[in-house]
């Protein structure tokens, strides 16, 4: 075959094969909606960055439902000292801790030309936290901060043992934004569009689904009483002092806010062992360290409905809900001046 | 890195590109080849490339000295090609067979009731140690005999040694085929690269999808709790497992040899269909075959046709060169019984031929009965359900565990057919895709062998269409195969 001839026919193949993935991803989407973007550490940092916050509000992916009381605040209330939250998807405390060090610590300390800071602002310091947070690695596995948190330096300096299955992670990321507008490339690992197809071929009656529902949450709730084992973790502990001693050390008024757990997730058990421990040790550093603690795991009027499907994340309304709530009971203080 | 990992979407088409940019030259290109084969190299252990810098410098020198010898002093030859082969073989038994032998013999001390412990060696094994040290060994070898001429570029010599795509699994290339390739500047040849890039899909699909689906699905759970399952189950994961290995295997070999053809350069093939194959020794020419080809050349032929006590004894000769094949593939008991009992089918098999011979010359009818489709269905399913069946030590953990998978197998034993718990349409789906698939591309050889029109159909479709039929593969892919694959079977080797 001519070359001419042969390219012509190369272009077409490619041609036809990106518009048929293209072409399917859009059908699929009927039966498993595109995830919307969540807001990630980088945005974070970005806000950080661009803002020069009064207050950072630092955790878990919880974190994100602190992006309507910074609404609530600016547009309601009219406080319009910059927040910037920088939520650490499937983090724990020594990912929050990494991304302070490695992330916020040099924008913090970033000095202007006149030797001034430039961003001198930051006098609050939220950490959004659950006692998920305390769990070593052994349970959670490693923190995937190869992907939601690394830059660029960060994947090459940890090349040193070579490429590993956690660094690697960093790559996997990068694939996934290459391609964020495709629905099949950012289903991968979450495989909601087989189900979804399923589902649309024959629907579950609702009894059925009810009764997986029920099942899962009985699982959910099991899980966090066994999560007393191994959640207690004494490097979870140092990063979470590490911490609080730079915030503090740069007197910054730190707040360690216990996310609202689903109700339906909390049993008796549990709250005597897993979250009564979780407690214990926040309320003793609140005493010692002269922190605020403000405990919200059982006492926000949120409900199960207010949860998305995993049993962990608020929705959109429950976020309403929660932002509204809280400034007006325990995170009243936000609407205020820090305290002396 | 690997060659299946989410990094070579980034690692190839920027080699690629560095690759075809530069002016033609020979010098160039190895140079940009044997960069890029450093850098991957140095992704799975900084450490372990110094190890395969070292083997080349060795193997360059012990070629250049055997070359400059072997015709006025054959002696200091002999002693170029005994420093190659006890550095080679010294260093494949340090990194690869110094625990095991440790602790055989610290057992042996134990039972015989002299039992000091000794210490347990944890060596980390080179990737594509196996694989590059047979592959300089044959080509010393080679020089030593005259069949080859030293090479003379240091650069050349190293990247036929260190070519990334084959560096970790193969295949295993013969000097004499391919430092030709590197002597000379590749030339952009569309149609080889179109070439290159359908063959690299396909052996993606083979590894990405059905190797590492079924691996993780059906054969892993099975292994990892055998008691939970159904004799059928216990079959069904077996085969499932044959079909993962193969996959692993030949896709890997096909990604290295599609790659190759990207940089202009044809790797040799290393499987051939074998699950068409009605004998033993049919099967050993179709599977690993530039790792048998090799066994056979430098092991086997040399004893049977040699001066030494194994002269005209093949049978004994089947035996070795098997039992050397285990070996390769790992200093562990499960291995050796494996290769020993691949030995038996090929001594079996030989002694059958030769009686089956026997009845043919006293008895026609035997001449028609061996041509029949009977015979050739019975053949095959004999020699495909032992090669199943003796793949059992080779993945099980232990020789016991092998035994008691076998002895699921047989007897009547209750529980499920899989443990994979995804929505049962998932799961058929995915069987039937993975498992139809291996069918399918023996299939379609035996009609191309048959000289009837098998891909040639598909081929002749119109370009859109040829590439929406790729976009639906990739949608299936992309919606099937597992996440974090990358890892091949064969690079523990």
């Amino acid at each position: 075959m001519p070359p001419a001839r042969m390219l012509r026919s190369l272009v077409l193949v490619i041609v036809g094969a990106a518009a048929t993935v293209v072409g399917a991803d859009r059908a699929l989407r009927r039966a498993a909606p595109m995830r919307p973007r969540i807001m990630e550490v980088d945005d974070g940092v970005a806000e950080y960055r661009a803002r020069d916050p009064y207050t950072l509000i630092l955790g878990s992916s919880h974190s994100r439902s602190f992006l309507p009381v910074r609404r609530i605040l600016a547009e309601e209330r009219h406080d319009l000292r910059p927040i910037a939250v920088v939520p650490v998807e499937w983090g724990t405390m020594s990912s929050y801790d990494w991304v302070l060090q490695h992330r916020l610590r040099p924008l913090v300390e970033e000095r202007a030309r006149d030797g001034g800071l430039r961003r001198p602002s930051l006098r609050r310091a939220l950490l959004v936290t659950t006692f998920y947070d305390l769990c070593s690695s052994r349970v959670t596995g490693a923190a995937n901060l190869p992907a939601r948190a690394w830059e660029a330096h960060d994947f090459v300096a940890d090349l040193g043992d070579g490429l590993t299955d956690y660094n690697r992670n960093f790559l996997r990321e990068r694939f996934r934004q290459i391609f964020g507008d495709l629905l099949l490339v950012q289903d991968r690992g979450y495989e909601t569009i087989p189900s979804g197809l399923i589902d649309a071929v024959r629907p579950q009656p609702p009894a059925k689904l009810a009764a997986r529902r029920a099942a899962d949450v009985a699982a959910a709730r099991q899980h966090v009483i066994e999560q007393f084992e191994g959640c207690d973790d004494g490097d979870e502990k140092r990063a979470l002092l590490e911490m609080l001693d730079y915030l503090q050390g740069r007197d910054v008024e730190v707040t360690l806010v216990e996310f609202p757990l689903m109700p339906s997730l909390v049993s008796e058990q549990a709250r005597a062992t897993t979250l009564a421990r979780y407690h214990r040790f926040a309320a003793g550093l609140a005493r010692t360290r002269g922190l605020r603690d403000v405990d919200l795991t059982t006492s926000s009027p949120m409900l199960d409905a207010d949860f998305q499907a995993d049993f962990d994340h608020l929705n959109a309304a429950g976020n309403e809900k929660f932002a509204r709530w809280a400034l007006d009971h325990d995170l009243a203080f936000l609407g205020g001046p820090v305290a002396r | 890195m690997s060659l299946s990992g989410v990094e070579m979407l980034f690692f190839l088409p920027a080699v690629f590109a560095v690759y075809w940019l530069l002016p033609r030259k020979a010098a160039l290109q190895n140079a940009v080849l044997l960069l890029a084969s450093g850098l991957f190299c140095l992704s799975w252990s900084p450490r372990l490339a110094a190890v395969l810098l070292v083997a080349i410098a060795v193997d360059y020198w012990a070629g250049r000295f055997i070359g400059f010898h072997r015709e006025q002093s054959p002696g200091k030859a002999r002693i170029g090609l005994a420093i190659s082969l006890a550095y080679n073989l010294l260093q494949l038994g340090y990194f690869k067979y110094a625990g095991f032998f440790a602790e055989a013999l610290d057992s042996l001390l134990r039972t015989v009731g002299l039992g000091a412990p000794l210490p347990v060696l944890h060596v980390a094994l080179p990737v594509g140690l196996s694989f590059y040290t047979f592959q300089k060994l044959s080509y010393v070898i080679d020089v030593y005999w005259g069949r080859q001429e030293p090479c003379r570029a240091p650069l050349q010599f190293a990247t036929f040694v260190a070519f990334f795509p084959q560096l970790t699994a193969g295949p295993i290339p013969r000097a004499g085929d391919l430092l030709p390739e590197y002597a000379v500047p590749r030339r952009f040849d569309l149609d080889v690269l179109r070439r290159g890039a359908g063959l690299f899909f396909l052996g993606y699909v083979k590894k990405a999808y059905v190797a590492d689906y079924l691996g993780k699905y059906v054969v892993d759970p099975a292994f990892a709790s055998p008691g939970a399952l159904s004799t059928a189950g216990h079959w069904l994961a077996l085969g499932a497992y044959a079909a993962q290995v193969y996959c692993d295997f030949a896709g890997y070999s096909e990604m290295a040899v599609g790659a190759g053809r990207l940089f202009g350069l044809e790797l040799p093939r290393n499987f051939n269909y074998p699950f068409l194959s009605r004998t033993p020794a049919e099967l050993w020419r179709r599977w690993h075959i530039t790792l048998n080809t090799w066994l056979f050349d430098y092991i086997y032929n040399p004893l049977v046709t040699g001066e030494g006590r194994f002269r005209g004894r093949l049978d004994l000769g089947f035996l070795v060169v098997f039992l050397a094949s285990g070996l390769w593939h790992g200093a562990r008991w499960t291995f050796l019984s494996w290769g020993l009992l691949q030995g038996i089918a090929l001594v079996v098999h030989r002694r059958w031929d030769e009686h089956y011979k026997g009845l043919c010359r006293r008895d026609r009818k035997f001449v028609a009965l061996r041509k029949s489709r009977r015979y050739a269905t019975a053949a095959w399913a004999a020699t495909q359900l032992y090669f199943v069946v003796t793949l059992l030590p080779f993945r099980a953990p232990s020789l016991a565990e092998a035994g008691r998978y076998l002895l699921a197998m047989v007897a009547p034993h209750p529980g499920k057919l899989l443990l994979h718990t995804s929505p049962p349409p998932v799961r058929l789906a995915n069987l039937v895709g993975c498992l139809g698939f291996v069918i399918a591309d023996h299939w379609m050889e035996r009609r191309r062998a048959a000289g009837l029109p098998s891909v040639e159909r598909f081929f002749a479709l119109p370009s859109p269409v040829r590439g929406a039929v790729y976009g639906l593969v990739i949608v299936w892919l992309l919606l099937f195969v597992p996440l974090a694959s990358g890892t091949f079977i064969y690079a523990q080797f």
